[in-house]
């Protein structure tokens, strides 16, 4: 065992096993290795029978660096002596491990690697719709995590159809109005305080349309997806930060059909939009005069209330009372879930305030489906390019201007475009949004301070090949009609 | 050279016939694959040593499948050329 044996003692012990002398055992084994090493030499092969094959492998001259000086030294091409044992050898040697099998590892093991990315991104899935609705519900009910969840579900049936149907930017407002509250705040604008004169009393039959109109809105399909809509909305409602809880209340719930009334009520929509243009002015002054200090209070309130609210959207929705398909908000008070009941009777409230309340709403219903739903972008635009041309230019300077800019040597409209909207065929809006101060488009003096317009204003998008082929058509008639 | 070269060798220069050389070459062989399964070292000299080493277990990725594979370790039975052997051989020229 591990023991070193030599050419004598292998001898001695074929002696013993072949029962010969050790002189002729001795003999027999020198001659043996010198037959092969000189039958090595001379035939570089030499192949025993249950030992193995010697060979002589010729190795060719290579350059070496030494290690330590670097110097570079050359080895000749020699001969290197092999030996390759008997497959019968090898196994006897080896049969120590001669049981062990190369084993091939699991793929679970290897793979771990690539499945934690993924995990990760499942994860991101799953905590988005939390982080959605806003930074500080998370931490401020519970319950809030299963309302963004049922709101995720839900957005993929009806309330995207109900959106779909509305203008193109309608389809993302669901996230947008989470996470870009901004450009939100000035989408809805024009179309919310709409819905905000009926409460301060406008002119009733005037106001009646738009008051009654989202109840439909909210009620008619009220299956699940209504409901969960109105809740969303209440984040742009956040975003405009009423000073007055009561007021808030209602509102939300206006806003919240407002999104999706303004759109559908395209038949009233030249009526409203005279109004809307009223009421932005009216929204901005009172934008001005909020304070800072407000923000939180009403973001936490939102919080709760979206949280709260989530919770028994959740409990109702999963089946606890089917919802009343009728029109009739008598039905939809009662079978109403608390945060929702103040919703509805918000609406409520505002539809008994007008008397034909059922008259008009199942018109309205009926009419609904008729009414053209699609609000095209022109339409959009016209209405807000509007509102931007007869609202008074300082006031409409905040949400409406993105930046100002001074004409100087070398400044071009297009470039300008470049800068704020990522395209230069978009200079015409520039041009549009301050026709006043200038004359002709290629020739602008220096020292012109020039309004750039927000994106929004002109949904000025130039990702969006229909945007981008708008401002060329505008472009076209600019040019055509300037000299 | 083969084996029967080899042996055919062997009986002419021991002056036996070849069925003597082929069994003592035989029993040589057993002889030596005994003591080589008992791990022992055998050093002949003049012309080099015959030792026993171990590899030890080691991962391979198959290159085609490209699944991990854990080879288990084994034993090997080594040749090392003495110095002497090494000089005769030294220089040696290939024929072609």
């Amino acid at each position: 065992m591990n023991s070193k044996i030599s050419l004598n003692e292998l001898t001695d012990l074929l002696s013993d096993s072949a029962k010969i002398s050790k002189k002729e055992a001795n003999a027999f084994l020198k001659t043996l290795f010198d037959a092969i090493e000189t039958n090595l030499i001379t035939d570089k092969l030499v192949k025993i029978k249950g030992l193995g094959t010697f060979k002589l492998i010729w190795v060719e001259n290579r350059r070496i660096a030494n290690v330590n000086t670097g110097e570079i030294q050359e080895i000749p091409g020699h001969y290197k002596t092999t030996f390759t044992p008997d497959a019968d050898l090898a196994e006897a040697v080896n049969e120590p491990f001669a049981h062990l099998d190369t084993i091939v590892l699991d793929d679970e093991i290897i793979a771990d690697k690539p499945i934690d990315p993924i995990d990760d991104y499942l994860n991101e899935l799953k905590n988005r719709p939390e982080l959605q609705p806003e930074p500080d519900a998370a931490s401020a009910d519970s319950d809030e995590d299963e309302q963004p969840e049922e709101t995720y579900e839900q957005d993929e049936e009806p309330v995207t159809s109900i959106f779909a149907q509305t203008d193109p930017t309608g389809g993302y407002q669901l996230s947008q109005a989470q996470e870009v509250s901004m450009p939100e705040e000035e989408q809805t604008e024009p179309e919310a305080p709409a819905e905000e004169t009926t409460e301060n009393g406008q002119t009733e039959t005037e106001t009646e349309k738009p008051a009654t109109e989202p109840i439909p809105d909210a009620h008619l399909p009220y299956t699940p997806p209504a409901f969960v809509e109105s809740e969303n909305e209440q984040e742009p409602t956040a975003s405009r930060e009423w000073s007055y809880e009561e007021r808030y209340e209602e509102e939300k719930a206006e806003t919240a059909i407002g999104e999706t009334e303004t759109i559908d009520a395209d038949a009233t929509e030249q009526k409203n939009k005279e109004k809307e243009d009223e009421e932005d002015e009216e929204d901005e002054e009172e934008e001005k005069k909020r304070s800072s200090s407000y923000r939180w209070i009403i973001w936490m309130i939102v919080a709760a209330v979206a949280g709260i609210g989530g919770f028994f959207g959740y409990t109702y929705l999963y089946g606890l009372f089917p919802f009343e398909k009728t029109p009739e908000q008598e039905n939809a008070v009662i079978i109403a879930p608390v945060p929702v009941v103040r919703d509805t009777t918000a609406i409520q409230t505002q539809a008994a305030s007008d008397t034909t309340t059922k008259s008009d709403t199942a018109q309205a219903t009926a009419n609904r489906p008729t009414e053209p739903k699609r609000k095209t972008i022109a339409e959009t635009i016209e209405e807000r390019q509007k509102a931007v041309r007869e609202g008074k230019q300082t006031e409409n300077q905040n949400k409406s201007v993105l930046a100002t800019e001074k004409m100087v040597v070398g400044s071009r409209l297009t470039k300008f475009a470049l800068k704020y909207y990522g395209s230069r065929i978009f200079w015409v809006y520039i041009y549009e949004a301050n026709k006043s101060k200038i004359d002709d488009p290629n020739n602008v003096p220096i020292g012109t301070v020039l309004d750039i317009p927000d994106k929004s204003v002109y949904q000025i998008d130039k990702d969006n090949p229909e945007s981008v082929k708008r401002a060329n058509k505008l472009a076209e008639t600019i040019l055509n009609t300037k000299p | 050279m083969n084996n029967k070269e080899l042996i055919s060798e062997l009986a002419r220069n021991l002056n036996i016939n070849q069925n003597d050389a082929q069994d003592l070459l035989n029993k040589c062989n057993t002889l030596l694959g005994g003591s080589f399964a008992n791990m022992d070292t055998l050093s002949i000299q003049g012309f080099g040593a015959f030792e026993v080493k171990k590899k030890l277990e080691r991962l391979t990725i198959h290159p085609v499948s490209g699944k991990k594979l854990l080879v288990p370790p084994k034993l090997v039975l080594n040749f090392v050329a003495s110095k002497t052997f090494k000089d005769k051989i030294k220089d040696l020229q290939p024929d072609e």
